[in-house]
C-alpha cells in the first residue's frame, strides 16, 4: 500500500519547473514537501492532482494509476488545497465546503442526502462549526484556510494534497490543523503537504520530500533527511539540528545565512 | 444588512421562485391590459383561452386582434427575451469569472447588429432575424478564434477577444449607418440598436421560447458545474470538473441563447448584467438557484421595461434598451457601491 510518484515532469515556455521527481512513501504516511520559494512545490500538487497536465510520468496510488481515472473517479480519491484560494464570488462558508460533494454526486441532481452532514462535520473537524452561514470572503486568512481544509475533507479524498496549510494561521491553530492531519492520516489518509516551517514539518510529517530547483534533492524519513547539511546546501542557511528532548524529533535551530556567517 | 450575516437570504430558493413566478403571470397579464385600448384581466385570458382552444370568451374582433396579434405576443417576447439574456449574463459570469461579464461578452451584439444594419440599409435580401443571427454567430466564432489563436481559452483572453471584436464590428456597423443612412431609416435602425420588441410577433414568440427551452433548460439542468468555477479553473479541475470542454460548451450555449434574443429583440443592454447581480442578493451563488430566478427576474423586469417603453412617451416608442439603460446604470452603481462598503 503506497503512493508512488515516477518521472513526473512539467514545463512551460521551454523552462523545466518540475523534472523527473519521484517518491515512494506508505500510503497512510504524512509527507512533507520542503523547499525554497520558487523549487517547484506547488507545481509538483498540482501535477499530482492532475490540475496541470504532467509532459511525462505517473502517480499511483496502492496500485491505481490517477492520470488513467476519469477526472471525477480521480476527484474522488485526490484533494486539493491550494496555497491561496480567492473567489470573487459572495458565498457563505456551507456553500464553499458543499463544493467538496461535486465529484460525489451526480452534475444533474440536486445536493444527495448525506450531503447536509458531511459538510457539517467537515466544519466541525476544523472548528469551524459556528461559521456555516458567515461568507468567505468576510473571514479572516486563518479562517479561510481553515474552510478550504474543510472542503477538502468532504470531498473524502484518499491522498489529501495541501498546499502550504499552514500558511496565515497562528500557532495554535497551526498546530491543530496539523494534529488534524495526523489523525487523518491515522485514518488511512495519504497526505502530502508542502510546508515552509522546518520544525513543524520534523514534528509532524512522516516522511520528508525536499524540493530545489525543480528536481527532488532528498527524499527520506524525517531523521535521515533532515540534516544540517542539507539545510545549508537546500536553503543556505547556517542551522543546528538537535533531538527533541521528549519526543527525539529532529530540531533546528537556525544560526544565520549563509552569505551573512562568513 | 450587516456584510457578515445573510440576513437577506430568508426566503428559500423555492419560495422566491414560486413568488416570482407568480408576479410574472399577473405582470404578463397586466402589461397586456396597458395601453391606449382598454382591456381588462378578464379579456385578457379569455382571448387567450378562446385561442388555446380551452373555452374562454370570443371578444370583437379588433379588441381580440390587439390581444391576440399585438399584445399579448410581444409581452411573451419580452418575457422570454428578458429570462434568456439573465441566464446567459450568469453563465457568462461563472464562465469568465468576471462580475462585468454580459451577454453580448463575445461581441454577439455588435455582430448582430452589423447584420441587422445590413438589412436594413444594405437592403441584404435575408429576413432580419437570420440575419441578426447570422452576425452574432460570426461574431462569436471569429472571437473563440482570436481567444485560442494562442492556446486555451483562458477567461482574461476571451474577455479581450470579445471586446476587439465587438469594436470592430461597431466600428464598420457605424460606417454602414454613417455611409447610407437616411431620413427615417435611421430611426428604424436606431430603433433596432437600441433594441426594440415593436415588432414581436408570434414568430418571436417560438423563436425566443424554443431557444429558452431546447437550449435553456439544459444550461439549467447543469447548473451545478457552474459552481465548481467559484475558486478558479484548478479548483474546478479538482472537483473533477472538464475545464475546456465546460467552458466551451457553455460559452456556446450561452452565446445561441443569446443569438436568438438578439434576432428577435435587438440587443437589450443590462438585463444580463444587473438581474444576476440582485437574485445573487436574494438566494446566493448556487447556479441551481440562480440560473432559473434570474431568468424568472429578467422576464419580469423585461416586461415591465417593454410596457413602460411602449406606454411613456404615448403613441411615440422609447427603445426598450433606453429603459433598461435608465433603470439598469443606476441600479448597478448602487450594487457596485454596496460591494465596495462590503469589501
Ligand atoms: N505558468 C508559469 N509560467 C512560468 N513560470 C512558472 C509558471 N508556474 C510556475 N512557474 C515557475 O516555476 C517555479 C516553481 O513554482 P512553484 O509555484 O511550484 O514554486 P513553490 O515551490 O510552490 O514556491 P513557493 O514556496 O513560493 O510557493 C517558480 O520559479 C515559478 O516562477
Ligand atoms: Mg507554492
Amino acid at each position: 500500500m503506497t503512493l508512488r510518484v515516477r518521472g513526473l515532469s512539467y514545463g512551460i515556455g521551454g523552462k523545466q519547473i518540475v523534472c523527473n521527481a519521484g517518491f515512494e512513501v506508505p500510503s497512510g504516511a504524512v509527507t512533507g514537501v520542503l523547499g525554497p520559494n520558487g523549487a517547484g512545490k506547488s507545481t509538483l500538487l498540482h501535477l499530482m492532482a492532475g490540475t496541470l497536465p504532467a509532459s511525462a510520468g505517473e502517480v499511483r496510488l496502492d496500485g491505481e494509476d490517477l492520470f488513467l481515472l476519469r477526472r471525477k473517479d480521480r476527484a474522488r480519491r485526490v484533494a486539493l488545497v491550494e496555497q491561496d484560494a480567492r473567489t470573487e464570488l459572495s458565498m457563505t462558508v456551507r456553500e464553499v465546503v458543499l463544493l467538496g460533494r461535486t465529484p460525489h454526486r451526480s452534475m444533474l441532481a440536486g445536493d444527495s442526502a448525506g450531503d447536509p452532514a458531511i459538510t457539517a462535520a467537515a466544519l466541525a473537524a476544523v472548528g469551524m462549526q459556528d461559521f456555516g452561514h458567515r461568507l468567505f470572503n468576510t473571514l479572516s486568512g486563518g479562517e479561510r484556510q481553515r474552510v478550504q481544509l474543510a472542503r477538502s475533507l468532504a470531498q473524502e479524498p484518499r491522498l489529501l494534497l495541501l498546499d502550504e496549510p499552514t500558511n496565515h494561521l497562528d500557532i495554535h491553530a497551526q498546530l491543530s490543523v496539523l494534529s488534524l492531519v495526523r489523525r487523518l492520516s491515522a485514518d488511512g489518509v495519504t497526505v502530502v503537504a508542502a510546508l515552509h516551517d522546518l520544525n513543524l514539518a520534523a514534528e509532524f510529517c512522516d516522511h520528508l520530500m525536499v524540493m530545489a530547483g525543480g528536481q527532488v534533492v532528498a527524499a527520506g524519513p524525517v531523521g535521515d533527511v533532515l540534516t544540517a547539511e542539507l539545510i545549508e546546501r537546500v536553503y543556505a542557511v547556517k542551522a543546528e539540528v538537535f533531538a527533541h528532548p521528549v519526543s527525539g524529533r529532529p530540531v533546528v535551530a537556525y544560526s544565520g545565512t549563509v552569505d551573512a556567517v562568513v | 444588512m450587516s456584510q457578515t450575516d445573510i440576513a437577506v437570504r430568508r426566503l428559500s430558493g423555492t419560495a422566491w421562485g414560486t413568488l416570482l413566478a407568480a408576479a410574472l403571470v399577473l405582470s404578463i397579464t397586466a402589461a397586456v391590459t396597458i395601453g391606449p385600448a382598454s382591456i381588462s384581466a378578464f379579456d385578457v385570458w379569455g382571448s387567450a383561452l378562446k385561442h388555446l382552444g380551452l373555452g374562454g370568451i370570443r371578444l370583437p374582433g379588433l379588441l381580440d386582434g390587439i390581444v391576440w396579434d399585438l399584445r399579448l405576443p410581444r409581452v411573451l417576447t419580452a418575457a422570454c427575451v428578458g429570462a434568456g439574456l439573465a441566464m446567459s449574463g450568469v453563465v457568462m459570469q461563472a464562465i469568465t469569472r468576471n462580475a462585468l461579464a454580459d451577454p453580448y461578452l463575445l461581441g454577439l451584439s455588435s455582430g448582430a447588429s452589423l447584420g441587422a444594419v445590413a438589412v436594413l440599409l444594405l437592403g441584404v435580401a435575408i429576413l432580419l432575424p437570420v440575419a441578426a443571427f447570422a452576425g452574432a454567430m460570426a461574431a462569436l466564432v471569429v472571437t473563440l478564434a482570436l481567444a485560442t489563436a494562442s492556446g486555451s481559452l483562458t477567461p482574461t483572453k476571451t474577455v479581450l477577444a470579445g471586446l476587439a471584436i465587438s469594436s470592430l464590428a461597431s466600428s464598420v456597423t457605424s460606417f454602414v449607418i454613417f455611409w447610407s443612412a437616411q431620413g427615417d431609416s435611421y430611426r428604424e435602425v436606431l430603433g433596432w440598436l437600441m433594441g426594440s420588441l415593436g415588432g414581436a410577433t408570434w414568430q418571436s414568440v417560438v423563436i425566443s421560447a424554443g431557444a429558452l427551452l431546447v437550449v435553456g433548460s439544459p444550461i439549467v439542468a447543469a447548473g451545478r458545474i457552474l459552481d465548481g468555477f467559484a475558486f478558479g479553473d484548478a479548483s474546478a479541475a479538482s472537483l473533477g470538473i472538464n475545464v475546456p470542454a465546460v467552458r466551451w460548451v457553455m460559452l456556446a450555449a450561452a452565446a445561441l441563447l443569446t443569438g436568438a434574443m438578439v434576432a428577435v429583440s435587438g440587443s437589450i443592454g443590462f438585463v444580463g448584467l444587473i438581474l444576476p447581480h440582485m437574485v445573487r442578493l436574494l438566494v446566493g451563488t448556487g447556479h441551481r438557484a440562480l440560473l432559473p430566478l434570474s431568468a424568472l427576474a429578467g422576464a419580469l423586469f423585461l416586461v415591465w421595461a417593454d410596457t413602460l417603453a411602449r406606454s411613456v412617451l404615448g403613441p411615440v416608442e422609447v427603445p426598450v434598451g433606453i429603459i433598461t439603460a435608465l433603470v439598469g446604470a443606476p441600479v448597478f452603481a448602487l450594487l457596485l457601491w454596496r460591494k465596495g462598503a462590503a469589501a
